[in-house]
């Protein structure tokens, strides 16, 4: 049922890290972005499934491409993974709506853990 | 401005690109430790990465800073496998609101305890975050340095002499460079990491060493 990821980050090793850190027996179609705002006309364009999201990034950054995202799906699973791991931050980022944050550099453990966990809420959204 | 002609050979693109995301997650942690100990959201932006030569990094490091001199400029070394100098530029007028934030202002101070007070103050979030970043970088890359003291110049232009004796003219230098704005407090301030040639050997490797990880 998990059939579409996108991933946005400014950093290619980032996405290359993430991507590794993933359960391999994942059978998806991946999008990826640079910055927010490609990250948003991707999200419009794409629906993905389960969106990562960083925070520090050019042109828009993760909180504004976040709140942008649930606007256009106020369902939409977005984890956020990024270095900004400051108190206030992750506050601000679960007030708006993120549905998981992942510290970088995350690790297979913790990306799996926040797949799982998307995945059983996907099917919850389903039943309900 | 000398051209590195060869820069792409001594650090590619894509070491450039992993030491990008290992400072912005040193960085990251470092800012959230600062936050730990005084109340302020700090915005990060993106690091970037450069190469320049021994005799121009001094120019290099005063056409990235966007505030108008004087400013304040905490300085510190740190040496072991990586060797380098941390810059922490504050603008002028920010110590006395960072001595505020540390809550450390009195009623009716005389200048001279003041002043004290402000140079404490600008060493003290310099040595926090320079000390949880570098500390950081160098964690995540399975390594440890140690410090020399940080130090104050408050000038209309720094000198930033004393790194000349440890790069030298015909080197090689790494520049990292961050900005960072206290919300709310209307502080911006930049954090650069320069390293010399010899360290760029050991940065090479302990980056892939990480990447490996994965
Ligand atoms: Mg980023």
């Amino acid at each position: 049922m998990l059939k579409k990821i996108l991933i946005v980050d400014d950093s290619p090793v980032a996405i290359r890290i993430l991507k590794v850190c993933l359960p391999p027996e994942l059978d998806v179609e991946f999008m990826e972005a640079k910055n927010g705002a490609e990250g948003l006309e991707c999200f419009k364009r794409f629906k993905p499934d389960l969106t990562f999201l960083d925070l520090t990034m050019p042109v828009m950054d993760g909180f504004e491409a976040l709140e942008e995202m649930l606007k256009v799906d106020n369902k939409a699973l977005v984890i956020i993974v990024s270095a900004d791991v400051q108190k206030q931050v992750v506050d601000r980022v679960m007030s708006l709506g993120a549905f998981l944050m992942v510290y970088k550099p995350p690790s297979r453990n913790t990306i799996q853990a926040a797949v799982n966990k998307a995945v059983a809420k996907m099917q919850e959204m389903r039943v309900s | 401005m000398t051209i590195l002609k060869d820069a792409n050979v001594l650090f590619s693109e894509e070491e450039k690109s992993i030491l990008q995301e290992v400072m912005n997650i040193s960085f990251g942690n470092a800012v959230a430790e600062l936050a730990e100990i005084i109340d302020v959201l700090i915005r990060l932006s993106v690091p970037s990465v450069t190469l320049v030569s021994g005799k121009d990094f001094q120019r290099d490091l005063a056409n990235k800073i966007e505030i108008t001199p004087p400013y304040n400029s905490i300085e510190q070394s740190f040496s072991g496998k990586l060797n380098g100098y941390v810059f922490m530029i504050f603008p002028e007028g920010s110590e006395k609101k960072l001595t505020a934030l540390l809550g450390d202002y009195q009623e009716h101070l005389d200048p001279v305890e003041e002043t004290r007070l402000e140079k404490g103050a600008l060493i003290e979030i310099g040595n926090i975050l320079t000390g949880a970043c570098v500390g950081k970088l160098v964690d995540v890359l399975d390594e440890n340095v140690s410090f020399t003291p940080p130090r104050l110049e408050m000038a209309s232009s720094p000198s930033w002499q004393t790194p000349l004796n440890l790069i030298g003219q015909e080197s090689v230098v790494i520049s990292v460079k961050t900005e960072f704005k206290f919300m709310a407090h209307d502080i911006n301030g930049y954090f650069f990491l320069i390293t010399n040639e010899e360290s760029l050997h050991w940065f090479k490797k302990a980056l892939h060493t990480f990447m490996e990880q994965f």
